[in-house]
């Protein structure tokens, strides 16, 4: 008889029981499909770069010093246990300029010409398309050539004028990430890798038979800090050179790949979690409400005097189908969420290896949580029907409404009878009202930190453009290749260039600022305040030339713990004599603060670059094009010219900031699509249930004669009562929830990015239609369900 | 979409009935198929009720009791034969159709009083007036209360009444809507004799002013005050007419 009961429970409220158990599907599904994303990617690192034999030590000499082929393999044989080193690789790093220009876009920018022997490993150069490096043609960086959408074969000019075809994409694993002196978030694209064999690279550097740098590979089990002090000793026997030795933990690529997944994956925890969370929530009202709806059931049962654990089966089997359906689900979310990951993580990571196994540990945390909350959601009204008195059980009306103060349970409201049903119903049952309302208020929630984070990137892009572009898009920063005195003859050939209006000479140099405790890198530009055409905006205070002032990125400020006024300390290189700099400390005011959310860049005036020896000097140039003169007509020019690095224009700050964020933002255009799911399934079943539980006073008011549209119009009011309640409550816990996420998981993720907190018109308006619009017209949809009521059968049964 | 308004239909379907003849079924069978099994609930029913009568209608459980005043109320549709209410064909009318005529025709008191747990007292009957359309809903709420002893429970909730109070809201509700028709399935189920009485006594009255009064109930006491006395047994009719000796007043009854 039991089967045959839960098997009619199940006829009667599968819809319910499918849809709650695709919310929990949903929220297991993103919760274990977001969760494996940081094995994965561990994993693949770790296959990554044990396929390219990473190397255990790394000698790099001082810049512009070299060695002959072989001199530094021969120094690592003469170490004091040569046994240790399995192979070395000796390489020639040299600095360059790299022209990659398409026919659609100028890209000129900084890079790195890398000669290598190709077949040879530590650091084996991976190919990901085309072919390795041939005597006289390359491969260029993957993830350079892919931000620019560069194809797989072309050719690119390098400093000197010297062309260079590539055959092939690729990278090596030092180069997994590319980090640049303007800061990590800019370097992905602003700087361009080349490798070639040695032998091209040494012709193209005319430094024939030159190395000036060596990767080794220890064998298994040897101890590399050991052997780093052995080659560190020789080195500083005698050998002549000046070299830094470097361990394979102390590789910026390495080291900040795996701690990018660790706070990546930080990230996806908190979404993660906040998905399933809203999902559990929401599973608990929904399932609590369709049990409820058998506590007089039980009551009638506990007065008959049956055992409490029978009368509790029915309602816990109700929980446990869902729990088993809704861990099916999950499954099929978790692999759907996880397959569309790992390809946009395929897309975007470029990696020669990728482990991405199932990942077992993640889903059955996930499969728990799936049946924990809907066993526990059912458990919890039997109990309460089961702890009361049997005689208030069946009165159930009595006891909900006993919550209410009866004031508030008699407002009314003008117009008839019918009028002062929705807000009754709302105020008879606060507490389940309010559980509905929270239950959809949760989705929404979810649902405004997802769309408000994508808001946030593209108001925090917009933020960085306006600030770099103000009324100049067109403007070029031209990097010199070293520093000029502004009278020079490289400047002034710059103001000379054709097509170029005006020329704004400033001195850019990295400097650490400090107070107490906190430092953090910045790039200080000098510039002229008073006749600059660009100056950065200034949010609050002034520059006056007292010759100790610097305005920092409002977020600088904020790290820091400072505002403007107070006293700060920067390190920064400071002229000694006509080419011989050192580090200095001043001490300066911060005098502003300026919008830009990339909080690395700094300014100064002339007056405090006099201060800090370094007035009188130049090496980056802000060219303003003439109106009418094509932009990248002058980039060319430019960058051709000698004394000139790179030539970027500000218009691409919008492009790097967009870098940054992209493979978040495509992440979360998976969880929007999750989010949107299930705050809709959620609203759809909640006012399915209302409509359930008012079945009865339905059928009534029907049975008076009550046209059906009428009736319709009561149950739109109540769910515009609760969507309202709801949608409140998910835009505030949503604005709540992102700035949370922004203020204290960002400052972690992306500390070099200031986002703004910001939830655009249309993610509101998104929230509203979830919130309001699709619970008061979900009753439209099931229309048929009052057109088509059995009246005289609902009106018959007793409850 | 357009509701065919009550005047309409009655003045259609006044020439096909004698003007007195406020409900009439004719050949009306109720068959319910469950399965493989087909319940009869009524069977080729042929039934004429004047206006202002106060009908009884007896039976055993399961008779079709409520079957037949379902069908009545134009609540239900028939399986064969024809309804007709106020004149109007309402056997096999369109749902939207049968509402208007409920709205403006009939009213119910259901034997599981069916109130609206939101509402008050007073509210659940002025229910009943407003979608009967009366315009001085309250004012005749107020009175229908007066009338079934509750005029002191105005603001009360139906959990907030005992099980024959929400009865007699139920009844409050039904006559507050001034509908010809008064429909009633064990109105007297949950009341003490006193109350019942109180009840009957109104339903008597009102049926005196024009109102038909249809009962259902399993109390062979009650049938004594009718106009006419129904007998059902498994969905016929086992004898119809005046109680024996002629309707007695209330205040006569004793059960
Ligand atoms: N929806 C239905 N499906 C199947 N059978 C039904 C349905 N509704 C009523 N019946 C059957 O029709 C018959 C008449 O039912 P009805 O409710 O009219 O009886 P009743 O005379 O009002 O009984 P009671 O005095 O117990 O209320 C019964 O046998 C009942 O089981
Ligand atoms: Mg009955």
């Amino acid at each position: 008889m039991l089967v045959r009961w839960t098997w009619r429970d199940f006829r009667r409220h599968w819809v319910a029981v499918v849809v709650i158990a695709m919310v929990i599907g949903i929220g297991t599904g993103v919760f274990a499909g977001l969760g494996s994303t940081g094995t994965w990617r561990r994993l693949s690192n770790d296959a990554s770069f044990d396929a390219l034999e990473m190397h255990d030590l790394r000698i790099a000499l001082s810049p512009g010093t070299f060695a002959d082929e072989g001199q530094l393999e021969a120094l690592v044989r003469s170490i004091e246990h040569p046994e240790l080193v399995e192979k070395t690789n000796e390489r020639l790093h040299i600095a360059t300029q790299v022209d990659a220009s398409t026919a659609d876009e100028t890209i000129f920018v900084a890079g790195r010409l890398v000669g290598l022997d190709p077949d040879r490993g530590p650091d084996i150069l991976w190919v990901d398309e085309g072919r390795a490096p041939e005597p006289d043609t390359g491969v260029l960086e993957v993830k350079f050539a892919n931000a620019f959408d560069l194809p797989s074969e072309g050719t690119v000019e390098l400093a000197g004028g010297e062309t260079l075809a590539y055959h092939g994409l690729g990278s090596l694993p030092t180069d997994f990430y590319v980090s640049g002196e303007r800061g990590d978030l800019l370097a992905q694209f602003n700087f361009a890798v080349l490798y070639t064999d040695l032998g091209t690279a040494q012709r193209l550097a005319d430094r024939p038979g030159a190395v000036n740098d060596a990767v080794i590979g220890l064998v298994d089990g040897a101890d590399r800090t050991a052997v780093q002090h052995e080659l560190e000793d020789v080195l500083a026997s005698g050998s002549g050179f000046s070299a830094t030795i470097t361990t394979r933990d102390e590789d910026e690529a390495f080291r900040i790949v795996y701690a990018d997944i660790e706070s990546d994956q930080r990230f996806w925890n908190v979404l993660s979690g906040l998905v399933l969370g809203s999902a559990a929530l929401a599973a608990f009202n929904l399932i609590s409400r369709v049990v409820e709806s058998q506590r007089r059931e039980i009551g009638v049962g506990m007065a008959l005097g049956a055992p409490a654990a029978r009368l509790a089966i029915r309602p816990l089997l109700i929980g446990l189908q869902t729990a088993v359906l809704g861990c099916l689900i999950g499954i099929g979310v978790g692999v759907l969420v996880g397959a569309a990951m790992r390809s946009l993580l395929l897309d975007l990571v470029p990696l020669p290896v990728w482990r991405t196994p199932f990942q077992f540990g993640r889903y059955a945390q996930a499969a728990a949580l799936g049946l924990i909350v809907p066993i526990t959601s059912a458990a919890v009204p039997v109990v309460r029907a089961i702890r009361v008195e049997p005689i208030d059980a069946i009165r159930t009306g009595h006891l909900a409404a006993r919550r209410t103060p009866a004031t508030l349970r008699r407002v009314r409201v003008p117009g008839a009878s019918l009028n002062q049903m929705p807000l009754r119903n709302f105020l008879r049952t606060p507490r389940r009202t309010m559980l509905t309302a929270l239950g959809v208020g949760a989705a929404i929630t979810a649902l405004v930190a997802v769309l408000g984070m994508l808001d946030s990137f593209g108001r925090t892009i917009e933020i960085g453009d306006d600030e770099t572009s103000q009324e100049h898009p067109d403007r070029i920063t031209a990097s010199l290749d070293t520093i000029h005195p502004v009278d020079g003859a490289v400047p002034a050939a710059v103001r000379e260039v054709a097509g170029v209006d005006h020329v704004d000479l400033g001195m850019q140099f990295p400097a650490t600022i400090s107070a107490g405790p906190d430092e953090i890198e910045v790039l200080v530009e000098a510039i002229d305040f008073d006749r600059a055409r660009w100056t950065p905006t200034l949010t609050s205070g002034s520059i006056t030339g007292t010759g100790n002032e610097i305005v920092l990125a409002k977020d600088a400020a904020g790290s820091l713990g400072v505002s403007v006024g107070d006293t700060i300390s920067v390190t920064h290189p400071a002229r000694e004599s006509a080419t011989a700099y050192s580090l200095r400390t001043t001490e300066v005011v911060v005098a502003s603060l300026h919008p830009n959310p990339l909080r690395i860049f700094a300014y100064i005036d002339l007056s405090t670059a006099d201060r800090f020896g370094l007035a009188g000097l130049t090496n980056v140039a802000q060219v303003f094009p003439a109106a009418g003169v094509d932009r990248a007509e002058v980039e060319r020019t430019l960058f051709e010219m000698s004394g000139v690095a790179s030539a970027q224009p500000v218009a691409r700050t919008r492009e790097v900031f967009e870098d940054a964020i992209d493979q978040f933002t495509a992440f979360l255009v998976i969880t929007e699509v999750a989010v949107l799911t299930l705050a809709s399934l959620i609203a759809f079943n909640s006012t399915r249930i209302t409509l359930d539980e008012r079945t009865r006073e339905h059928a009534t008011m029907l049975a008076f004669g009550t046209p059906v549209r009428s009736v319709l119009a009561t149950i739109i009011k109540e769910g515009v009562l609760v969507g309202a309640v709801a949608t409140v409550i998910g835009i505030i816990g949503g604005y709540a929830t992102l700035s949370w996420i922004i203020n204290v998981l960002f400052a972690q993720t992306l500390p070099d990015l200031d986002v703004v907190t910001y939830v655009s018109l249309t993610t509101l308006s998104v929230a509203i239609v979830i919130g309001l619009v699709a619970v008061a017209l979900a009753p439209v949809v099931m229309t048929r369900r009052l057109t088509r009521m059995n009246l005289p059968d609902t009106l018959r049964v007793v409850e | 979409m357009q509701e065919p308004s009550i005047e309409t239909m009655a003045q259609l379907g006044a020439d096909v009935v004698g003007p007195g003849s406020v409900v009439s079924l004719r050949d009306v069978s109720k068959r319910y198929e469950v399965g493989e099994t087909i319940v009869t609930a009524l069977e080729t029913f042929d039934l004429d009720v004047a206006a202002g009568t106060f009908v009884v209608i007896l039976g055993p459980s399961g008779s079709g009791k409520t079957t037949l005043l379902n069908l009545i109320g134009a609540l239900d549709t028939v399986t064969d034969g024809t309804v007709r209410l106020s004149g109007r064909d309402v056997s096999n009318a369109s749902r939207p159709e049968r509402a208007a005529v409920r709205r403006g025709t009939v009213s119910f008191i259901f034997q599981t009083f069916n109130l609206f747990p939101g509402l008050t007292a007073l509210e659940n009957v002025e229910f009943g007036a407003d979608v009967a359309k009366r315009a001085d809903a309250t004012t005749r709420a107020r009175a229908a209360l007066d009338e079934v002893g509750l005029g002191a429970r105005l603001d009360h909730f139906p959990h907030q009444l005992s099980g024959g109070e929400q009865q007699r809201v139920a009844v409050a509700r039904a006559l507050a809507s001034g509908n010809p028709v008064l429909l009633a399935d064990e109105p007297t189920g949950e009341l003490d004799v006193a109350t019942g009485k109180q009840i009957l006594e109104l339903l008597v009255a009102y049926a005196g002013e024009g109102t038909t009064v249809l009962v259902v109930t399993h109390n062979r006491e009650i049938a004594r005050i009718a106009d006419r006395v129904i007998e059902l047994s498994s969905g016929r009719i086992v004898s119809d007419g005046a109680p024996v000796g002629g309707p007695v007043a209330v205040a006569d009854l004793q059960w």
